[in-house]
C-alpha cells in the first residue's frame, strides 16, 4: 500500500471518530488496524497530532458563527485581554507562594527562600507544558497551578491545585520533591503524576520509583513503583496503594492528550470529571442516572458533546441551560 | 487509541516536528519526488519501531540517520547504480546543514500557521473544518448548518486533515525563531 492510501486510510477512522457515531466496535476496528502495521500507527499519528493543532483555532472564536472573519483585530485583543488577566494572576500568586515558602517549610524550620518560586497556572479547560531549567518536563492539565523552585541541593515544586504529570530529568544529588499540601512525594528521575482535590492526592506512576509521605513525616511512607497508583483522602492515615497494570495507569494520564477515559465509571463521577475541564458544570438531577455506568474515550474540553450523546444514546432528559447543563432520567 | 503510549507520545513530540527538514532531505536527495511521501513514511515507521527498546538522546540526529540508510538502501537495490548518488549520500554529514527544529513555535506564529493552512483548504472543506475547529460544533451538527449529511461531513474532516498535515509540519516558515541560547543576545536588531 503506498503512503497515500493508508493515510487516506487513517484519515476516514480519524474522522469518524471525531464524529458522533463511533462505538466500541468500531474502536476494536481501529485497534485491530493500527496493530497490523506500523505504516498505519505512524499515520494515525501524524494526522491526529495534526487536526488537534487545530483546536487552538478555538481561540479566534468570535460571536458571530458566520464562516469567514477571523476577524484578526478582535481575535488579538482577545487574546492580549487573556494575557493580561493570566499574568496578574500569576503576578500575585508569585507573591503569595514566597509568603507560603517562608510559612510552610514542611520540616518546621522558616527558612527563607533564595529564588522566588516561578508560578505555572492553568485556566479551566486549559493544559501547558512547562519545560524546568534542569531539563525536567511538567504537563499541566486542567485549572491547575504549581510554584517551582531549583535551589542547588533540591528541586521542589508545589502542587497548589488541580494534576500534573512529571518527567524528572535525573539528578541524584538534587532531589525533585513535590509538595502537594498532605502529602509530599520524593523521586530522583522518573514519570508519574500528581492530582490533588484538596487534601485528597493521587500518584500515578509510569516509570522508575517514588516515595509518598506526609510532609512531617508522620503517618505511613509508600514506596511506589511503575505501573503503580497511590491514592490518599485526607482523613485517612493510611496510603492505598492500587497496583495495576501500565496500561491503567497511562489510561489514568489521558488527559494529557486532551481525553477522558471511562471503564465502567458511574456518571456521578464522569460529570465530576468534566466539571474539572468545563465552565459550564453539568449537574445530575436524581440518584439512578447518576448510577448509570459510563465506558469510552471523550474530548475533555468538550462537556457539551459528552451531554449531547447522553441524550441521543441513553435517552436521558439533558436540559442545555447558559450557566449549566441538567441531567435527568 | 485505546491507549496513547510513551513512544506515541515521543514520537509526536520529538519525531513530528522534524518533517520540514526531513522532506527536504528527502527531496534533495532523491530524484522521483513523487516517492518522496512514501519514503518519509517508511522512515517514520523505522523510527518508530527502532525506538521501541529505549528512546535515542537525540531524535534529531537519530531521525537523519535512518533517513540517510533508507536512501542508501533503496538506491543500490534499484540497479541503476547511480553512483554520485550513493557517494553523495554516505559523505553526508546529518548533524550539519539542518536547521533545527521549528517545534515550540510562540502562540502566536502556531495560531498563524493554523490559520493559513485552514485559509488554503477547499472551499466546502473550509467551511465543515471551521463550524467544527473554531465553533466547536460536532460533527453532526455541522451537517445540519451545512445541510448536508453526517457521511459528507465525514469526508470533508478526513480530507481536510491529510492537507493540514502537509500544511501544518511542512510549512513554509515566516517564523523567527529566537533562542536565547543560540544567539545570545548578539545580532539583535
Amino acid at each position: 500500500m503506498s503512503s497515500a492510501e493508508i493515510d487516506r486510510k487513517a484519515s476516514e477512522w480519524l474522522a469518524r471518530r471525531d464524529g458522533d457515531r463511533w462505538s466500541n466496535a468500531a474502536q476494536a476496528d481501529l485497534d485491530q488496524w493500527l496493530a497490523e502495521s506500523t505504516l498505519h500507527r505512524v499515520s494515525y499519528l501524524r494526522l491526529q497530532k495534526a487536526w488537534q493543532r487545530m483546536n487552538r483555532l478555538s481561540a479566534l472564536q468570535v460571536p458571530s458563527t458566520d464562516a469567514e472573519p477571523l476577524d484578526e483585530e478582535r481575535a488579538d485583543q482577545a487574546r492580549r485581554r487573556r494575557w493580561a488577566r493570566w499574568s496578574l494572576a500569576a503576578g500575585i500568586a508569585a507573591t503569595m507562594g514566597l509568603t507560603a515558602t517562608l510559612v510552610h517549610d514542611s520540616d518546621g524550620v522558616v527558612v527563607p527562600a533564595q529564588v522566588e518560586p516561578a508560578v505555572y497556572a492553568t485556566a479551566i479547560g486549559g493544559q501547558e507544558i512547562v519545560p524546568l531549567s534542569d531539563g525536567t518536563r511538567v504537563e499541566l492539565n486542567t485549572d491547575t497551578r504549581i510554584r517551582a523552585q531549583l535551589a542547588a541541593n533540591e528541586r521542589r515544586v508545589w502542587l497548589d491545585q488541580g494534576e500534573a504529570y512529571f518527567e524528572v530529568a535525573h539528578d541524584a544529588a538534587r532531589p525533585f520533591v513535590v509538595d502537594a499540601g498532605a502529602r509530599r512525594v520524593t523521586v530522583l528521575g522518573t514519570k508519574f503524576s500528581v492530582r490533588r482535590d484538596g487534601d485528597s492526592v493521587e500518584v500515578a506512576v509510569i516509570e522508575g520509583r517514588v516515595r509518598v509521605e506526609a510532609p512531617a513525616g508522620e503517618g505511613e511512607a509508600k514506596i511506589v513503583t511503575g505501573g503503580d497508583m497511590v491514592i490518599a483522602k485526607p482523613v485517612e492515615r493510611n496510603l492505598l496503594v492500587v497496583r495495576q497494570n501500565l496500561g491503567a495507569v497511562e489510561k489514568e494520564l489521558s488527559w494529557r492528550e486532551g481525553v477522558l477515559n471511562f471503564d465502567s465509571t458511574s456518571l456521578a463521577d464522569v460529570v465530576a470529571e468534566f466539571n474539572r475541564y468545563n465552565r459550564r458544570k453539568m449537574v445530575i438531577a436524581d440518584p439512578a442516572t447518576a448510577a448509570i455506568r459510563i465506558e469510552g474515550m471523550f474530548n475533555a474540553t468538550d462537556g457539551e458533546a459528552f451531554a449531547r450523546m447522553l441524550r441521543e444514546a441513553f435517552g436521558l432528559e439533558v436540559d442545555m441551560r447558559k450557566e449549566k447543563i441538567i441531567i435527568s432520567g | 487509541m485505546s491507549a496513547v503510549t510513551e513512544l506515541d507520545l515521543w514520537f509526536v513530540d520529538e519525531i513530528l516536528p522534524q518533517e520540514r527538514a526531513l522532506t527536504r532531505f528527502i527531496r534533495r536527495n532523491w530524484r522521483d519526488e513523487a516517492e518522496v511521501p512514501d519514503l518519509r513514511q517508511e522512515i517514520y515507521a523505522r523510527a518508530y519501531k527502532g525506538a521501541k527498546g529505549g528512546r535515542p538522546t537525540y531524535a534529531r540526529a537519530y531521525l537523519f540517520t535512518i533517513a540517510r540508510n533508507l536512501l542508501i538502501d533503496r538506491t543500490r537495490r534499484a540497479k541503476v547504480i547511480p553512483i554520485d548518488a550513493v557517494a553523495d549520500l554516505s559523505g553526508l554529514d546529518v548533524a550539519t546543514d539542518l536547521p533545527s527544529a521549528d517545534r515550540h513555535l510562540q502562540g502566536r506564529q502556531e495560531l498563524q500557521l493554523l490559520r493559513d493552512a485552514l485559509a488554503a483548504l477547499p472551499p466546502r472543506c473550509r467551511e465543515v473544518v471551521t463550524l467544527r475547529k473554531i465553533d466547536r460544533l460536532p460533527q453532526r451538527e455541522v451537517a445540519r448548518r451545512l445541510s448536508i449529511t453526517e457521511d459528507t461531513v465525514e469526508r470533508q474532516v478526513g480530507k481536510g486533515m491529510r492537507i493540514l498535515a502537509e500544511a501544518v509540519f511542512g510549512h513554509a516558515i515566516r517564523v523567527r525563531r529566537r533562542s536565547p541560547a543560540l544567539h545570545d543576545g548578539k545580532a539583535r536588531q
